[in-house]
């Protein structure tokens, strides 16, 4: 952190009094981002499965106690993968925010078994649509940078809103995402504009949308790409 | 009352009697030229009398409030619009076509496995119900305790589903059986239009369920149910051709709703309306194990070869719109 401050107040200095030579400054000691460079990326995500609240499918008995069961259900919706898109501006060299949105198309699995009159068990499926709108906050750990300030370790909290279209997508359900991840960006040039690989791992913690489960879930989640520095 | 339409009028006669269970709401119908048309009430609310006569372990004034505990129990319906108003009280038999829908006990010896029944006397141009009647058999035993009683029959329970049929609703299917001596014995229900009463003593019909809600709503839908509620409509095929009388029944697998339909035309198609949005899956059967008449047309050649199977998609009904072109294929036993 105090070295990333250093930075930044360095770079100001020669950005007022000699403009010319910034790109060539800017990475003294690193080459580090500085406050006002913006970056665009993206990439592919990987989200953990889970598991859906299953109800079985019941009839009530004459003494109004005991249910009888029909058949039934065991849902999920499988680990999938997807991409990813973000747009983030550097407030400082140190901390940037982002937005961004990720879609993927995860499947719905509904095994549907030990029915009654002994029908053939059978996963049922449909494929979602799933959408997530979110920003964050990173910070970048400047001064734990390696390989003379091109690999540089960040951590990333964030959250928005899941939005997910059933089947069909005549159906959209809503929901909360909130995230944390810990992640490396390391860059292949040091120019003021470069690119740069991105990679990160954490939670996403979600709630609604099509989970029918109100109480949220905390689910791994990986995402990594390609990233632009302008 | 309602006046009587210019266009012809039948009398209907609808027998709660023993049968078989299989899954699916139906409404009650009537053919005009080449198209079947729903039964329904057009105006209401709908003004019924009840008779003066009671039954043995029921007064006058018990009945009258249950049957208007069972009335209340259908309008409060939060997804649809229908309303019920007591007259009073009628010396008038609850069995005859006079203009006056009248429900009320008639001794009925004859028909020894009717607990009761409901008719109606209907436009046969419109569908419009004109007038209905309820009778409860004094031939069996009635109870009116809040708690139900051991060996009689739960009034209230029964009237909730003659009302329903009152309503236009005809039986549903959601319901498993076994074969006792003289008949069947219901094992479990999942709605009040089931035409097997649960055995005396029981009092767990009172109460509407998802499917006799989605029937009702089907016909009498509030202007906000319209945009919330949808459906599913498909065919059932075999071997590439339709099958007709199979049962379709949706699970709502977010809510745990179970609400069915038939198909009713020799091309499988089927049609399962007033469902609350959200993925369901599906599953259909044969009514093998049934008295095929108490749900359909006896003249129909229902099929009964096919085995119980589950459709491999999940089907999302959408908020106030239908999920259509759904294909349940099934196999020979
Ligand atoms: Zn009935």
């Amino acid at each position: 952190m105090a070295r990333g401050c250093q930075l930044l107040i360095l770079t100001l200095c020669l950005t007022t009094v000699a403009p010319q030579v910034v790109s060539a400054q800017v990475y003294i000691g690193g080459g580090f981002p500085r406050g006002g460079s913006v970056e665009l990326g993206g990439g592919g995500a990987w989200v953990q499965g889970f598991e859906i609240e299953s109800p079985t499918a019941q009839l009530s008995r004459a003494t109004g106690a005991q249910r009888f069961d029909l058949f039934s259900t065991d849902a999920d919706v499988q680990r999938f993968t997807g991409a990813h898109l973000r747009a983030g501006v550097y407030l400082t060299s140190s901390i940037s925010v982002e937005g961004g949105v990720r879609y993927a198309t995860p499947v719905m699995s509904i095994r549907l078994s030990g029915d009654v009159e002994s029908a053939e068990e059978t996963v049922a499926t449909q494929t979602l649509s799933h959408y997530v709108f979110d920003g964050s906050v990173l910070l970048h750990f400047n001064g734990a940078a390696f390989a003379g300030g091109r690999g540089v370790p960040f951590v990333s909290v964030g959250g928005g809103q899941v939005r997910e279209l059933h089947e069909g997508r005549e159906l959209v359900e809503t929901g909360r995402a909130v995230h944390g991840t810990a992640g490396l960006k390391y860059w292949l040039g040091t120019g003021r504009r470069r690119v740069g690989l991105r990679a990160e791992i954490g939670v996403v913690s979600r709630t609604g949308a099509a989970d029918s489960d109100d109480s949220g879930r905390v689910l791994p989640m990986a995402l990594g790409g390609l990233t632009f520095l302008f | 009352m309602n006046p009587v339409k210019a266009g012809p009028l039948v009398l209907v006669l609808l027998l709660s009697v023993l049968v078989a269970p299989a899954y699916a709401y139906l409404k009650l119908g009537v053919r005009v030229g080449t198209r079947t048309v729903s039964l329904q009430w057009n105006a209401f609310p709908i003004r019924y009398f009840i008779t003066n006569r009671g039954a043995p372990g029921v007064d006058s004034a018990q009945f009258e409030s249950v049957i208007t505990r069972a009335f209340s129990t259908w309008n409060a319906v939060e997804t649809s619009e229908t309303s019920s108003q007591l007259v009073g009280f009628t010396a008038a038999s609850p069995t005859s076509g006079d203009g006056m829908s009248v429900l009320g006990f008639a001794s009925r010896p004859d028909l020894e496995r009717v607990l009761a029944a409901t008719n109606f006397i209907i436009d046969v141009t419109t569908g419009e119900i004109v007038e209905s009647d309820i009778f409860f058999n004094t031939a069996f035993s009635w109870s009116v305790s809040p708690a139900g009683e051991t060996g009689r029959h739960d009034l209230e329970s029964i009237a909730l589903h003659e009302i329903g049929h009152l309503l236009g609703l005809g039986h549903s299917a959601i319901g498993e059986t076994e074969v006792v001596p003289g008949g069947r014995r219901v094992l479990a229900a999942e709605a009040a239009m089931f035409p097997i009463a649960f055995s005396p003593g029981s009092i767990a019909d009172r109460t509407l369920k998802a499917d006799d809600i989605a029937g009702l709503t089907d016909i009498y839908p509030n202007p906000a149910t319209r945009r919330t509620r949808g459906s599913i409509s498909g065919r059932v095929t075999k071997n590439g051709a339709g099958v007709l009388g199979a049962h379709v029944v949706a699970f709502n697998t977010r809510t745990s709703a179970l609400v069915g339909g038939f198909t009713l035309s020799d091309d499988g198609s089927f049609t399962i309306a007033g469902l609350e949005a959200g993925p369901h899956v599906l599953r259909v059967e044969p009514l093998d194990d049934a008295e095929v008449d108490s749900f359909l047309d006896a003249s129909m050649n229902v099929d009964l070869n096919f085995r119980v199977r589950f459709h491999d998609r999940v089907v999302v009904v959408p908020q106030g719109g239908g999920t259509r072109g759904v294909e349940l294929r099934v196999v020979p036993k």
